[in-house]
């Protein structure tokens, strides 16, 4: 996110929900593919939860049924158990077709727990340092390396990621209830409201999202908590209008009419028809920019104005190794790999569910 | 003309919206420059006493009623006049002249090599017939969109100058120092053009004016060239002015990891010291610089698109 | 392909322009391949007009795309054969494909409002398809152009060259689109449903015109169409289809007469058009003149501020209207006459400006509105596109319910109740209630919808379009439940159509509207017999199917001597032209149709007095 803002999607704009997102394509996969392939992280995380996802389903079961079997299936099958055979071809067919989402929410998965309970993912101590083990690279015992002070990369990484998120969750969340507030307001009020809302996301746009997030920074000062304030504030002109757009274009479908027509008053038409159909896009919409957020706290915290630095913020952390590019450059870049995984693995989502909801 | 001048008018209403924005932030929120500048610089700066500050304060005008400051701001900044950086002393427009040559030879960069990758792999994601490339090509600006700047930034210095050692990692002189951070910018919008464009392009092609062209018998470069680019690249021209202005933003981060002189490098250092006139004459800028793209492509709009109604 | 090869077109004499044998078109493979043409034979020969009639998904279009070369992604032929001008395309590459188009076989679209290219002036779109004609590099592109703009009918030709698409109306962007496909001069063109998107004045003069420069030209036409009047009226040669296969092929005379297939007799039995001109409508209850008014309207006025806000247009002007119980009114008018904002004024959900709406004793308009709520239970709406007027993620039975609820007018258990009587009333299964809307046909939503206009025991329904997203065969069993519905709980209906036809089948008394002005007013089978206006006379005159009837042999003397409209004056005049011959020729047999009428009606009347 490098020209257009973070938290500024070309959205904001065009007036069209899907142009942040990954455009939509035939197959169930997108670039994540591509990234897997590239990428060593995800494919730890692969194996354990692939299976606890393909039982979980039984009603898309129903659906990859009809799909060939994956090629390496026979060998699979065993003569005795056909029911449990077809289960398993069933499933691996399944896996087979929605390997990448599969790889996306295995990832989302390992973040979260991470987020909640980093432990549980690795035992070493985010802030025991060893000068026996400075600068270390990649190896199975640091998988990530060591750092100058011969702290753990990854056990940085995992510790700092409820701090990082906390961030992306705040300024989401409030761009989220800014937005959808303004956005609700200026679909049904038309007229001047709309018109005057509308302008005054106008002018939000105009202002680039990081120098916006950065002057609010300069006048209240450094923080996660300020700078996700900051970033939301940066978010609220997207969600605005794309929940305008879809409250407009909800209101005005056949079947609002039928329920006004059958006479029921505006509030309950609102709740029971606009907001749940309205929701789709704007969910979306969310996934979308809680990796925008994430892109954005990050790059104001690589910059210096995040968490003070013990703390092991992902975009400090990056921001730190860049000390030691020459000699160890996994320092600043698999922490930052980290992030990018991250958020393919939400753009990923959110096109599952745009194309789970056409 | 009536189209032109209200389309002006607007522009100008967005700028002097944006401006006041930027002022109540940084003026109505709780800060004091002065203080930050003098007490907080550094270990062994002086301690000045509470009529020193207000002295210096009302050297920038910093002690008039909130409403005099911002008329007071208003008309100078109709004069250009942005006032003084408290941090350089210097009127903000001359540092911003003297630091946009470098960001714009960087921005100008960014913005070719962005547009032209953007379109081409939307081009070729369309118009190959292998459906092998055409989906590599389709998911590829996924990673673009994904990556956070900064480390695809560094992931260039480690492969370009480190490792192959083609390009310097650091520096603004030559015009060699321009490709890495210009690369770094440009792929971003290069990734969310190519998105935008690719899934107008598709679109288009399902149009039934696509099936007409056809079946005059066209050939398929004909249908593509006359037929569905025009049509499809239109909706990206309203990316354009928001690309411009990202580029901005975009150069702060550049500037920052390849260490190169600058306005974002400026926009930078201002913040640090809290130097409000010179991050509102950097806001201004960028705004200026959204306000006018927008302002010319709303204006040739009409011209490429009938259907949009000139009155 | 040389020029030399490309004369090779018109030497195709003793063979079809266009043959398929056993065509088999298949989209995917393996267990996802799904067959949509079965094995269909047809032949197409030099200069003759033959009709492609069948309902929607029954492979039509597929077919008509198969012989131009343009199955979407994943369709192929998948067995028998095509011939283009007596050479094998069964297997033939998109560049093989592409020197048959616009010079072999011209394309004219379904939908004129997106086939024109929006950003590309007239005169280049045109101009286009002249270049890729035989020898074209010795032509005066720009005389062709103009001449080709001529043929298809449009005024000023010359003026068109520099115009873009939005600046012409759907009738004249369909010229331009024939422009194109004359512009080849090919030998053959196929045309899908091409008018109709159209109005249906609009739509017979197209259809009148693109027939005349055919057979000016001795070009052959394949005209795909739903509506087997309206082919049976024009072509040569009917081809039926259902379901991806041939149902019947004849010519319309023996076709119409004698159709061998069940389903074709369905169609024709169905067939508003036909009926129409056979007279063999159905008689009407007659509603006593004492029954109380459910509606009524009094000098409604209503206009809207443009888009561009460059002034207003007068949807509705100057409308009074009446319904008693019991009765049906039918409104009829084509795009942008103010029907549907009629219908909408007297739901009280666009307020008039000007005028007094009644509806069961209660006054709607300014400070009447809190009283509007409960009354809605007495006047309720069914919508014209049931795909878009049930939400997708209600199931059915909250979509029923939903009045209910919305009245608090009974318990959860009662509600229950009401859901099954009501879908058993429009005849749907209960285990319908637990379906969501995507799962039913189209036929199946609307009578749900009808359900749920039921579902308050209203006195009053007002209809907006209410058949015409659906199927010729679906449209005829949803009017059906209607008038069983308006018979069962003494229901009173406005209907809204642009199908004089259909209306004046349906209707007691009809209203024509033109521009949101009443043109005419009457009993429904006065109007559409003998209509007093100019604008009355060519509604009716558009009603396809007036040379098909005389083809039914059922003991009524084919009326030989009616002419069929393509054998009115030629012109190749504007629009404006056209109108006055069409209207001569309606107001000439004016007088047999209304014999017609008025026998019917007679005998309708004592059918009741019987009863």
């Amino acid at each position: 996110m490098s020209v257009v803002s973070p938290g500024q999607t070309a959205t904001g704009v065009v007036e069209r929900p899907e142009v942040g997102s990954v455009p939509a394509t035939a197959g169930g996969v997108d670039g994540a593919e591509i990234a897997a392939a590239g990428g060593t992280t995800t494919a730890q995380l692969d194996r354990p939860s692939d299976r606890s996802k393909v039982e979980a389903p039984a009603g898309l079961e129903e659906s990859a049924s009809s799909v060939p079997p994956a090629p390496r299936a026979p060998a699979l099958v065993s003569a005795a158990q056909p029911a449990r055979a077809a289960r398993t071809l069933r499933a691996l067919a399944f896996a087979g077709r929605h390997a990448v989402t599969i790889l996306a929410a295995a990832m989302l998965l390992g973040v979260v727990v991470a987020a909640v309970a980093p432990a549980l993912i690795t035992r070493s101590s985010p802030f025991d340092t060893d000068p026996d083990a400075k600068l270390l690279p990649p190896s199975a015992e640091h998988w990530f390396g060591t750092d100058q002070l011969g702290r753990d990369l990854f056990a940085r990484v995992v510790h700092g990621t409820s701090l990082s998120l906390e961030g992306a969750v705040i300024a989401v969340g409030l761009s989220v209830l800014v937005g959808l507030a303004i956005g609700v307001l200026a679909g049904f009020a038309a007229g001047l409201a709309d018109t005057l809302l509308m302008r005054a996301v106008d002018v939000l746009l105009a202002i680039p999202g990081l120098l916006l997030a950065m002057s609010l920074v300069t006048a209240i000062g450094y923080g996660t908590r300020n700078v996700a304030l900051a970033v939301g504030i940066g978010m609220v002109p997207s969600f605005a209008r794309t929940t305008r757009a879809e409250v407009l274009r909800v209101k005005q479908l056949p079947y609002i009419e039928a329920a006004v027509a059958a006479g029921a008053r505006w509030p309950r038409v609102i709740l029971t028809h606009v907001v749940p159909n309205a929701s789709g896009p704007v969910l979306v919409m969310g996934v979308l920019e809680f990796g925008a957020a994430i892109l954005a706290v990050s790059t104001l915290s690589f910059l210096g104005y995040g968490a003070a630095p013990p703390a092991p913020e992902w975009g400090s952390l990056v921001s730190s190794g860049r000390d030691f590019m020459i000699t160890s450059p996994w320092l600043a870049l698999a922490p930052g790999l980290v992030v990018g995984l991250l958020v393919l693995s939400l753009n990923h989502v959110a096109k599952t569910i745009e194309e789970a909801r056409a | 003309m009536k189209f032109v001048l209200s389309r002006v008018g607007q522009a100008l209403l967005v700028l002097w919206a944006a401006f006041t924005v930027t002022f109540v932030i940084l003026e109505v929120l709780p800060s004091d420059a002065i203080e930050t500048k003098y007490n907080n610089a550094g270990g062994d700066s002086v301690n000045l006493t509470e009529e020193n500050l207000d002295a210096l304060r009302s050297e920038f005008g910093l002690d008039l009623p909130l409403w005099q400051r911002y008329l007071q701001f208003c008309g100078r900044a109709i004069q250009l006049d942005l006032g003084n950086s408290i941090s350089q002393n210097r009127p903000v427009t001359d540092l911003l002249v003297e630091n946009l040559p470098p960001t714009l030879q960087l921005a100008g960069f960014a913005l070719a090599v962005g547009l032209v990758a953007g379109c081409a792999i939307a081009f070729l994601a369309n118009w190959l017939r292998s459906p092998l490339l055409r989906r590599a090509l389709t998911r590829l600006p996924a990673l673009g969109v994904a990556f956070p700047s900064f480390w695809i930034g560094l992931l260039l210095v480690q492969l370009f100058s480190f490792h192959w050692q083609l390009f310097p990692a650091t520096g603004s002189r030559t015009p060699a120092s321009v490709v890495l951070p210009g690369l770094m910018m440009a792929i971003g919008p290069a990734a969310i053009l190519a998105q935008l464009l690719n899934r107008s392009l598709s679109e288009t092609l399902q149009e039934q004016y696509i099936v007409t062209a056809g079946a005059k018998g066209l050939g398929r470069g004909e249908v593509f060239w006359r037929h569905a680019l025009r049509n499809a690249s239109l909706p990206a021209l309203t990316i354009l002015g928001m690309m411009v202005a990202g580029t901005v933003t975009g150069a702060i981060v550049a500037e920052t990891v390849f260490s190169r002189a600058g306005v974002g490098r400026l926009a930078q250092q201002a913040v640090e010291v809290q130097d409000l006139p010179l991050v509102q004459g950097i806001v201004l800028m960028a705004a200026f610089a959204f306000v006018t793209v927008n302002l010319i492509v709303d204006l040739i709009y009409p011209v490429l698109d009938r259907r949009i109604k000139v009155s | 392909m040389t020029e030399s090869r490309v004369g090779a077109f018109s030497e195709t004499a003793g063979r079809p322009l266009v043959e398929a044998r056993a065509l088999v078109v298949a989209y995917g493979h393996g267990q996802r391949r799904h067959q949509v043409l079965n094995g269909v034979d047809l032949a197409v020969e030099s200069g003759q007009l033959t009709a492609l009639v069948g309902e929607s998904g029954c492979g039509k279009t597929t077919l008509a795309n198969a012989l131009l070369g343009f199955l979407p992604a994943g369709g192929h032929i998948d067995g028998g054969s095509l011939s283009l001008a007596g050479q094998d395309v069964t297997r033939a590459t998109p560049n093989e494909y592409r020197r048959f188009r616009g010079r072999f076989v011209g394309y004219v679209p379904q939908d004129p409002l997106t086939g024109l290219n929006p950003t590309m002036p007239l005169g280049r779109q045109v101009s286009e398809a002249v270049r890729r004609r035989a020898g074209a590099r010795t032509l005066d592109v720009r005389a062709e152009t103009i001449d080709a703009l001529a043929k298809a009918g449009l005024d000023t030709p010359e003026k068109r060259l520099k115009q873009y698409p939005h600046e012409l109306s759907g009738g004249m962007r369909q010229r331009v689109l024939i422009a194109i496909a004359l512009a080849g001069r090919p030998r053959i063109i196929v045309a899908d449903e091409p008018t109709s998107a159209l109005d249906v004045t609009v739509q017979a003069k197209i259809l009148d015109h693109l027939q005349e420069v055919a057979r000016e030209s001795g070009t052959a036409l394949l005209l795909i169409t739903h509506n087997l009047a309206l082919a049976a009226d024009r072509a040569d040669k009917i081809v039926v289809m259902k379901e991806g296969s041939l149902v019947e092929v004849g010519a319309p005379a023996t076709l119409i007469a004698h159709p061998a297939a069940q389903y074709t007799r369905e169609l024709l039995a169905h067939d508003p058009g036909l009926t129409h001109y056979s007279g063999k409508g159905t008689a009407r209850r007659e509603v006593p003149a004492d029954a109380p008014e459910v509606l009524r309207l009094d000098r409604v006025h209503k206009s809207f501020r443009l888009p561009d806000r460059s002034g207003t247009f007068k949807a509705v002007d100057d409308v009074s209207l009446a319904v008693r119980e019991g009765q049906t009114v039918g409104v009829v008018g084509e795009s942008g006459s103010g029907k549907s904002t009629l219908l909408r004024i007297a739901m009280g959900l666009t307020p008039a400006d000007e005028g007094e709406v009644e509806v069961l004793g209660h006054k709607i308009g300014p400070g009447a509105r809190s009283g509007l709520r409960a009354a809605r239970a007495g006047f309720q709406l069914v919508q014209q596109d049931p795909f878009a007027s049930l939400d997708p993620r209600f199931t059915i039975e909250r979509v029923i319910a939903e009045p209910l609820v919305a009245h608090r007018a009974s318990d959860r258990k009662a509600r229950r109740q009401r859901v099954g009587e009501l879908l058993d009333a429009v005849g749907l299964p209960d285990a319908t209630r637990s379906r969501r809307p995507r799962e039913l046909s189209g036929g199946q939503r609307q009578r749900v919808a009808i359900a749920r206009a039921l579902a308050l025991r209203p006195r009053l329904v007002l209809l907006d379009e209410p058949v015409s997203a659906l199927d010729v065969s679906v449209q005829h069993q949803v009017l059906e439940l209607l008038e069983q519905l308006q018979r069962d709980f003494t229901l009173s209906y406005v209907l809204v159509s642009h199908d004089l036809a259909a209306v004046a089948a349906f209707s007691d008394t009809v209203v024509v509207l033109e521009k949101g002005r009443v043109v005419e007013r009457g009993d429904a089978r006065q109007v559409v017999r003998e209509p007093r206006t100019d604008y009355g006379r060519q509604l009716a005159a558009a009603i396809p199917g007036r040379r098909a009837a005389g083809y039914l042999t059922d003991g009524r003397p084919a009326p030989a001597d009616w002419p069929a409209p393509s054998a009115a004056p030629a012109s190749s005049s504007g629009d404006g032209r056209r109108d006055q011959s069409l209207a001569s020729v309606a107001n000439n047999h004016a007088p047999t149709l209304s014999t017609h009428g008025s026998g019917t009606l007679t005998s309708g009347n004592a059918a009741i007095g019987a009863s």
